[in-house]
């Protein structure tokens, strides 16, 4: 009776412990599949919040030659915050020094403009009809940081 | 032995259990953060300059919208000869909003004698010569 009475024991924690580890591997399991589910979630609907523009005339970029730079002006029509510091910017494929104009505004808010100073040392003439690509990013990055991107062909005068 | 099997199948049960549970609420959660995403779409807002017009120093933009979202005369804004964008309010302060079908001419002192005018908002532009 003892003997079976600590067979009988012996089955149940036996069975305690592999219902436990499967436990374990299916919870942990999970987990990853549901972080990835929630990372993928935030992900898209930070893009999907994060939107700019150009408001520059594209068919008026007036490229200064002697200083290797010229200005445009970016309009944030998303409904997120942008940063300023972390816009980049190529003009005809090469990457531009971006700075800001101004000290104003501080903060990229929904709506606001910013404009830019872009400058690297590459040869534009007139009447060059040249690719621009701006890349904005949101100022938060929790729970995930929004990216988008636009390009417009624009008119070198 | 069948009584130790079965608290096993019990425990292992109730953690997929709990696992779809789970499944279901992100499943749903998530449904309804793109449904969100999806009726938060952007404004539709096409502004258009219908004419511009330079007498003596003072300059007449007359603008539209043929967007179906109002938008503010501050969020539109006047490129001259790719100038600085300067905000609509500059021309116009009568009004806060240009609605859809809205026309509005704005005018305002410029220097020189600028030849294109070109309007942008919310990434629609739109230029013509001045007369």
């Amino acid at each position: 009776m003892s003997d079976g009475g600590a067979s009988e024991m012996i089955m149940l924690v036996a069975s305690l412990i592999v219902a436990g580890v499967v436990s374990a591997v299916l919870i942990q399991a999970w987990g990853g599949v549901s972080y990835a589910l929630d990372s993928g979630a935030d992900q898209i609907e930070a893009n999907a919040n994060t939107d700019a523009t150009l408001v520059s005339d594209p068919m008026n970029i007036n490229w200064n030659p002697s200083l290797n730079q010229t200005m445009i002006t970016v309009q944030n029509t998303g409904n997120s915050v942008l940063n300023i510091t972390s816009t980049t910017v190529l003009l005809n494929g090469s990457l531009m020094n971006v700075t800001q104009r101004g000290a104003i505004p501080s903060v990229w808010l929904p709506g606001t403009i910013v404009n830019f100073t872009i400058q690297a040392a590459i040869q534009l003439s007139t009447n060059d009809e040249v690719f621009l690509n701006v890349v904005v990013l949101t100022e938060t990055l929790s729970p995930a940081q929004g990216v988008n991107s636009f390009t417009e062909v624009v008119r070198i005068v | 032995m069948g009584g130790s099997a079965s608290v096993g199948a019990l425990i292992v049960g109730t953690v997929l259990l709990s696992i779809f549970a789970n499944a279901m609420v992100i499943t749903l959660e998530n449904r309804q953060r793109f449904e969100d995403i999806d009726e938060d779409k952007s404004k539709d807002v096409e502004v258009r300059v219908v004419n511009a017009t330079l007498v003596t120093s003072t300059l007449f933009i007359n603008i539209t919208n043929d967007g179906s979202d109002p938008v503010l005369f501050s969020d539109i804004w006047i490129i001259l000869d790719g100038g600085n964008p300067l905000p609509f309010t500059d021309y116009f302060s009568s009004n806060e909003y240009l609605f859809p079908g809205e026309n509005v001419m704005g005018s305002d002192t410029v220097p020189g004698t600028p030849n294109r005018a070109f309007v942008s908002s919310y990434g629609h532009g739109s230029g013509v010569t001045i007369q």
